[in-house]
């Protein structure tokens, strides 16, 4: 297997890797999602690094990558509980909740006009009768719900 | 990297770049479809980017772990339920964990299935359901600035992805590759193909053209006499040589062993004991990370201490302080 070429490929998914976590986190507005995007572009690092390492017959990489998965699962622990903490005061997971953060000289963040795409409300499906109707019970009919 | 390689990922950013933004959640507007198919295409010309290993299985498996890591990560961009982002992340790793272990990093490929996939994801589809109990929210169905936020990760990816290749040059000419090895010299072995690490032929400004070959230690060594006859032997057979009417005065012909020493280590050095394709992987990463980087291993364990006693700190403040707004507007932040 030529080495040279399993290091290009390797490094061509590492940075694509990289690259869509940098849009999802610049573009998207849970925060959630925006930390899965940040762990993705870690994988793309760790991705590179490991190839770097084989390809330099060298256990630098993937030590670096030990402590990459150390340090991501403390990230991790704490984005999460910070995370709780602004759900709990705001009642959203937006990060445009926290736009007073900004600083002085910026405008505050307008939400646009949102053409939201709203999902039609659920239809269930109603079922035809069908059959014989069975008799009605007296009792029932000469009961009164509320007395 | 040669211009065709150049104008190909070019296209394929750009076409990456316009089905991120397609893709992107933005309220009404349509396209999602299209972005896909962009997005397909795009992923054809990067894999028309990729060298080939040298054994079909190799590219075939490589291909397949590359291709659902990279669907799977857009797929985790783009889908507007955090929940199904979280799903589609952990195929991504999944993916991943593919790849680590084709590039021999056993370890490596368990701990992020275990650490990863198992804890930490599982960790965040726990807050997702305690914070978001009624399922999607409308911050889900849109996003902030998605055609500059996609161009901007196309332009890193371009520079990365170019830079790359003209660095590592995987891709030897093919013309200048089969003029080296139909080259029979007269006092010593011919070159193979396998001992061309690397070879170029550029036209340089003032009319001559230079001619770079890489060969590793196996590679014969040619004598003054052989270099000689080669260059007679490259212009006769190089097409773009032969059609330029260079002479032998304007070839510059440089044919070096490798001088990056890292580029001659043979196949066998990684397997052998210490290598990190050695038999007892799992032990030498293991003796590796107790010796060499003994204190960082321990700062790290260190670190997840105070980053548990951290969360607990922060979700316990800031629970509390959220009942006292009247404090929290007399400015006493923080105090608890």
């Amino acid at each position: 297997m030529s080495e040279v070429a399993f290091l290009n490929n390797s490094l061509l998914v590492g940075a694509l890797l990289f690259g869509i976590g940098m849009i999802g986190f610049i573009s998207r507005r849970n925060m959630i999602v925006m930390f899965l995007c940040a762990e993705m572009m870690l994988q793309g690092v760790s991705v590179s690094l490991v190839a770097w390492g084989r390809y330099h017959n060298d256990w630098g990489g993937q030590a670096l990558v030990v402590f990459i998965l150390t340090v991501a699962a403390c990230e991790a622990a704490i984005a999460l509980a910070l995370v709780l903490m602004l759900f709990q005061r705001t009642g959203r997971l937006d990060i445009a909740a926290w736009h007073d953060l900004r600083e002085e000289n910026l405008p505050p963040y307008a939400d646009q006009e949102m053409l939201e795409d709203r999902e039609p409300a659920h239809r269930w499906p109603k079922l035809t009768p069908a059959g014989i109707e069975p008799l009605k019970d007296e009792d029932e009919l000469l009961h009164r719900e509320y007395v | 990297m040669s211009n065709t390689q150049i104008y190909t990922g070019a296209a394929a950013m750009v076409l990456g770049a316009l089905a991120m933004w397609l893709m992107l959640p933005r309220g009404r507007r349509p396209g999602r479809l299209l972005g896909c198919v962009l997005g397909s295409a795009s992923l054809v010309l990067f894999g028309s980017l990729g060298a080939g290993m040298g054994t079909l299985g190799s590219d075939v498996a490589f291909a397949s772990l590359g291709g659902v890591t990279v669907i799977s990560a857009a797929a985790t961009v783009t889908f507007r339920s955090p929940v199904y982002c979280a799903l589609w992340f952990a195929l991504s790793l999944l993916g991943t964990a593919g790849l680590f272990l084709m590039q021999g990093a056993q370890f490596l490929g368990v701990a992020t299935v275990v650490v990863y996939a198992g804890a930490i994801l599982v960790t965040f589809l726990f807050v997702l359901m305690l914070a978001q109990p009624g399922g999607d929210a409308y911050y889900g169905r849109v996003s902030w600035e998605g055609i500059l936020a996609a161009a901007t990760g196309a332009v890193i990816v371009f520079f990365l992805t170019v830079l790359v290749g003209g660095v590592l040059n995987p891709y030897p000419d093919s013309e200048l590759v089969a003029a080296l090895t139909s080259f029979r010299p007269e006092e010593s072995g011919g070159l193979s193909a396998r001992h061309i690490q690397s070879a170029r032929l550029e036209p340089d400004e003032d009319g001559t053209w230079r001619v770079q070959v890489g060969l590793n230690a196996a590679a014969p060594v040619l004598s003054p006499k052989d270099i000689d006859r080669l260059r007679t032997h490259l212009i006769a057979e190089v097409p773009r040589l032969t059609r330029e009417g260079v002479g032998a005065d304007d070839l510059e012909l440089n044919i070096a062993a490798t001088n990056d020493p890292l580029l001659e280590r043979e196949a066998s050095d990684r397997t052998k004991a210490g290598g990190v394709l050695n038999e007892e992987h799992v032990a030498s990463l293991g003796a590796q990370l107790f010796s060499r980087h003994l204190i960082a291993l321990e700062v790290a364990g260190t670190l997840l201490l105070v980053a548990l006693v951290g969360a607990i700190a922060i979700v316990q403040h800031g629970g509390f302080r959220q009942t006292t707004v009247n404090q929290a507007a007399a400015g006493s932040y923080g105090r608890g």
